[in-house]
């Protein structure tokens, strides 16, 4: 019952965060780039609409709904560290809540929200924005790769388990 | 080699799935809210953007699942395959005459008729979303077999 159980939320995280993979890769390659060849007070001013956007309650629940099964899984795979998919199972989660949660709370938000205080027509709006855009960017790539690895880490540990 | 092939086709996959997901909860009506001149100037750049990042990820998903049918024979790689070989034809019938009525250079961005165009494309990619996530989950049962 219990391996049934976590056989299903090892797959669903396989899922969420390759899902959660490709919605950050979007800001990746294409979007970011994009609002960079913008004016900047059109590309704050764009940048502060989405970070307004992206917290709907599908986005949400995608994105903190992984996570909880992730320590789900996390501790489960510590309590059941003899079954063979146990070591992925951890990894996969370790890599979502560090490097895909974590690195979102301590690098990205906190520069969302300093971007939110920006006036997009101030002074120094293009400084702000031009640092933003490198910072914020350079932390995006990191989160959007954790969130695959955590994705692959979960299919190969769905595979070990179905053989 | 299966496995990896079986990886790429999942990935991507997953890949195609979240970034169309994104299109359609996070960046279309961000930019319907930014006035219809500045959503019909961002438009531009960041269709063809998008358009780069999607079409290889969504050959590379339908390649890899076929070539993980070759080693495995199992119909569920051909029907992912497929469906999100599907979303190519699909943006090129569909969605590719709203785009480029969007892009025409002698456009007015501050039109009603853009507003509606604007309007109408924003609905339109919500089945590539679907598909490709259908697909993936299909590749990942796939991948579950023996």
């Amino acid at each position: 019952m219990i391996d049934q159980l976590l056989f299903m939320l090892t797959f669903l995280s396989a899922i969420t965060s390759g899902l959660m993979a490709g919605f950050l890769f979007a800001f990746s390659v294409c979007v970011m780039k994009a609002l960079s060849r913008l004016p900047p007070a059109q590309g704050i001013t764009a940048m502060q609409l989405i970070n307004v956007v992206v917290l709907n309650p599908l986005f949400l629940s995608v994105f903190v709904g992984t996570a909880a099964v992730c320590v789900v899984l996390g501790v489960s795979s510590l309590l059941m560290w003899h079954q063979p998919d146990a070591l992925y199972r951890l990894t996969g989660s370790a890599l979502y809540l560090v490097g895909t949660l974590a690195v979102t709370i301590a690098f990205n938000i906190p520069r969302n929200e300093a971007l939110a205080t920006v006036a997009a027509d101030s002074a120094d709006a293009a400084k702000r924005w031009q640092q933003f855009l490198r910072e914020w960017t350079t932390w995006n790539h990191v989160r959007t790769a954790a969130a695959l690895l955590a994705a692959a880490m979960f299919t190969v540990a769905v595979r070990v388990f179905a053989a | 080699m299966a496995e990896a092939f079986q990886a790429a086709a999942i990935l991507s996959g997953a890949l195609f799935a979240g970034a169309a997901l994104y299109i359609n909860l996070v960046e279309h009506p961000a930019r319907m809210q930014c006035g219809i001149e500045l959503a019909a100037t961002v438009f531009g750049p960041s269709y063809h953007r998008a358009t780069m990042m999607q079409v290889p990820l969504a050959l590379l998903a339908a390649i890899s699942a076929v070539c993980s049918w070759w080693f495995d024979h199992s119909m569920l790689w051909i029907a992912g395959a497929l469906l999100i070989f599907a979303v190519i034809p699909y943006t090129l019938i569909a969605i590719l005459p709203t785009n480029n009525r969007l892009l025409r250079p002698s456009r007015d961005r501050k039109s009603r008729e853009t507003h509606q165009l604007l309007i109408r494309w924003g609905r339109l990619p919500a089945l590539r979303t679907v598909a490709s996530l259908t697909a993936t989950i299909i590749f990942l049962i796939a991948a579950l077999r023996p």
